[in-house]
């Protein structure tokens, strides 16, 4: 037993020694947690902590993978420093989004909603990234740096090797865009030989978004750019969800001009591309709510 | 219950504190083996509450036998009839929950009796069936074959008419949770003679430690890591020719970190507990041959084979010719042990092969000794033993021809994530295999760690499971 107690006591020194001297290196060397990571499921979940770990309020992005290539720095930056939390679920939908806002109990000021990816229903790996947040792992780690995601030695590294290969340049900022106008460019009548679909999709939308509080005239629907394909479904779900509420809608897809966002797989916009839809959703921010919108 | 979970760290100290407060409150052995079979049963019950009467049966079922056979063997009679009738009962039982659907569904021409296939296809597999039904056969094999000198206390206890003893301690040698679902397959002449009173002051600390963290590392950080990644071979999305090469060694990696960190996490365990469990794998992607492999993967399943199976079929005792049937038929049944599809058995068969004709080209080239040739061959068996790996992956044949179509067809980009991911975490696999190869290249070559060098090392691994480990999932060998 003696013996069991002394390697214990010998490990956990070293244990917690290591620990301590990797915050530290965090802290004063790396000096930013990871933003990104070699997994979906573990970058998916630094950006969970992420909200759990925010205080109530600012903007939160809820979508996809494609709202996930925007960045929320830049947007904050247009919008007038308000805090934006980038909750864009790779692999996830808008469900997943909403659900995690609601699980952790946030109430954000403005709410924006990918359009590109209007589904309610939870995969598997949505399911797992639920459950995990509710995990005694997840919880220690509001309290306990060390084990959260975004310190993972691994995906430190890898957000580092990401970021140095795409050349990243905060200080160069696009300067010369201007803002797009709201709602949809083209207003032709889409049709849909499923009313009833459309109807039950915009139905958990509304249900799910009432229940999180916030209010409609702060929810903005955002259209992104996503190489050739059509959305049509989103498209009527965004009119319809228009119709019944006093949302706003930021049509990125339908402004663009022809080849002015580039893709890295056909659908995502690349990191160039990020930046100029984020300035141009900052601004748009900007103009409707920095002077309404609380700071934290 | 998985070893990675706070429910069974739960049950672990409550089992090792009670366990250890018996001997003090004058509950020695017996209250010790009711401990660890009641612990065992509850970790069994756990996912499936109902299964746990399969496994009551097994051990009431091999208790008789072994009984029987032991009491045949104090009466100076024949214990042939019932060490078949034991062996008949145990693989009835794996065949009816593992094989059943697949020899009915393989049988039956299509579109017969298509209920009954669906019905027999519902059937949940028990998990550990095969690895418990193994350890339950060399269990009654052992005692008709006599070798009952490191049973003696099963012996005694039977010939004192104490069948509920026996049965108690049976049901613990079936039952014992830290090999229970995956192994490593324990034989009975390794395991009984153990069976005795324990004391806290007799544990092996350095050793129960080092095996379970060396386990949890190896299961929780590179396994579950890269299994985030190989999972995209079965979705059959990758088209990028070195994303596939990569994802392969990727899955290489991760089914060893898998498997020989349950194996390791069960020596651990057990060592807690006083017993010693036999070693799993010794570096086996260091082998220049498949017949050097099997030497060192999953070493007690083919231990079992060799002693259970191979032997009472001749060996190779019986001309070459035989012999080379042998080893096909060995390594046939080998892979259907692993599970009820035809590419298992495929990918035993294709392991029977390789060993066959390596004991042909053996006796017919002999290859020069040199570092280099010996370094090919190292390399040939790895990629030969990485490809048929992915008939484990994907037991839809389907898949795998998707794959190779996607190959043939594929670019030469590749993607940084499923790269990198591979890289970072099969590299503690590569640099262990490579640390071995070095060391019994050259033996002379010692590790001059002192103990407390050795120390910060398992400090880094401790320190590596909680800052880098992935989300929790089922060992890949659960579902043999």
């Amino acid at each position: 037993m003696k013996e069991g107690l002394k390697i214990i006591w010998a490990l956990g020194w070293r244990v917690s020694l290591l620990l301590l001297i990797w915050q530290l290196v965090i802290k004063l060397v790396i000096k930013h947690p990871a933003r990104f990571a070699e997994s979906n499921l573990v970058s998916n979940q630094i950006r969970i902590q992420d909200l759990a770990l925010r205080g109530q309020g600012g903007i939160v992005l809820v979508g996809s993978s494609m709202i996930a290539r925007l960045d929320a720095e830049v947007i904050s930056k247009n919008a007038g420093g308000v805090p934006v939390v980038q909750l864009g679920l790779d692999g996830g939908r808008m469900g997943l989004g909403l659900s995690v806002i609601g699980s952790l109990d946030k109430k954000p000021d403005v709410l924006i909603l990918e359009a590109n990816s209007f589904s309610m229903e939870l995969s598997d790996n949505d399911q797992i990234l639920l459950e995990q947040a509710d995990e005694p792992v997840f919880q220690i780690a509001q309290y306990f740096p060390p084990v959260r995601a975004a310190n993972r030695p691994s995906a430190i590294l890898y957000s580092d090797l990401k970021e140095w290969k795409d050349e990243r340049r905060w200080s160069a900022p696009i300067t010369s865009l201007s803002a797009n106008p709201l709602g949809f460019k083209n207003d032709q009548p889409l049709h849909s030989p499923e009313q009833e679909g459309i109807t039950k999709a915009s139905d958990l939308v509304v249900e799910q978004v009432s229940r999180l509080g916030v209010p409609w005239d702060r929810v903005l629907i955002v259209m992104l750019p996503n190489g050739d394909r059509a959305n049509e479904r989103d498209y009527l779900i965004s009119a319809e969800l228009k119709k019944r509420t006093c949302v706003q809608i930021l049509d990125l897809k339908g402004h663009a001009e022809s080849g002015e966002y580039l893709f890295t797989d056909g659908l995502h916009l690349d990191l160039q591309s990020g930046i100029k839809a984020s300035t141009r959703l900052g601004m748009a921010l900007s103009d409707l709510y920095s002077k309404k919108t609380r700071v934290d | 219950m998985l070893f990675t979970t706070w429910t069974f760290a739960a049950l672990l100290l409550a089992t090792l504190v009670v366990y250890y407060l018996l001997p003090r409150l004058g509950r020695g052995l017996e209250g010790q083996i009711s401990v660890l079979v009641l612990s065992s049963l509850i970790f069994y019950a756990y996912e499936t509450p109902s299964l746990v009467f399969l496994l009551l049966f097994s051990i009431l079922a091999n208790a008789y036998y072994s009984i029987r056979v032991i009491r045949a063997h104090q009466n100076g009679e024949s214990s042939k009839f019932w060490v078949t009738s034991a062996v008949a009962v145990n693989l009835l039982l794996l065949g009816f929950f593992k094989y059943a659907a697949l020899i009915v569904s393989s049988v039956l021409p299509d579109g017969v009796l298509v209920g009954l296939v669906s019905d027999l296809e519902k059937i949940p597999l028990p998990v550990g069936i095969s690895f418990f039904t193994f350890q339950a056969i060399s269990l009654v094999v052992d005692l008709h074959r006599g070798d009952s000198g490191k049973m003696t206390s099963l012996a005694e206890l039977v010939g004192r008419k104490e069948n509920l003893r026996a049965t108690h301690r049976i049901g613990f040698f079936i039952a014992f949770f830290p090999q229970l679902i995956a192994g490593p397959i324990v034989k009975a002449h390794d395991f009984f003679y153990q069976i005795v009173a324990k004391r806290i002051t007799e544990v092996a600390w350095d050793y129960a430690l080092k095996s379970l963290i060396a386990g949890f590392f190896l299961k929780m950080v590179v396994a579950d890591n890269l299994k985030e990644v190989t999972v995209l071979l079965g979705e059959g999305l990758v088209t990028q020719r070195i994303d596939l090469i990569f994802l392969i060694y990727g899955y290489s990696c991760q089914i060893f970190a898998d498997f020989a960190g349950y194996s390791l996490i069960a020596i651990g365990l057990a060592a807690l507990f006083g017993y010693r469990l036999p070693v799993n794998f010794q570096f086996p992607y260091i082998s220049a041959s498949i017949t050097e492999f099997w030497r060192r993967w999953h070493i007690s399943l083919s231990t079992w084979l060799k002693e259970y199976l191979y032997f009472p079929l001749g060996g190779n005792r019986k001309g070459a010719l035989r012999t080379y049937i042998n080893l096909l038929l060995v390594m046939l049944l080998g892979g259907l042990w692993h599970g009820a599809a035809w590419s298992y058995m495929i990918w035993g068969g294709a392991h029977g092969v390789f060993l066959a004709l390596e004991r042909l080209g053996g006796q017919t080239f002999k290859l020069p000794k040199h570092p280099l040739i010996h370094c090919v061959k190292v390399l040939v068996v790895f990629h030969l033993v990485s490809l048929l790996w992915l008939l484990f992956l994907l037991p839809d044949f389907d898949k795998v021809v998707g794959l190779a179509r996607n190959f043939a067809s594929g670019s030469w980009t590749m993607g940084p994530q499923n790269i990198y991911t591979v890289v970072i975490f099969s590299a503690p696999i590569v640099l262990y295999h490579l640390w071995a190869g070095l060391k019994e290249w050259r033996p002379s070559l010692k590790t001059c760690w002192s103990s407390r060098m050795k120390w910060w090392g398992y400090a880094l691994l401790v320190f590596c499971i909680i800052t880098n480990s992935g989300t929790t999932g089922a060992f890949v060998y659960f579902q043999f």
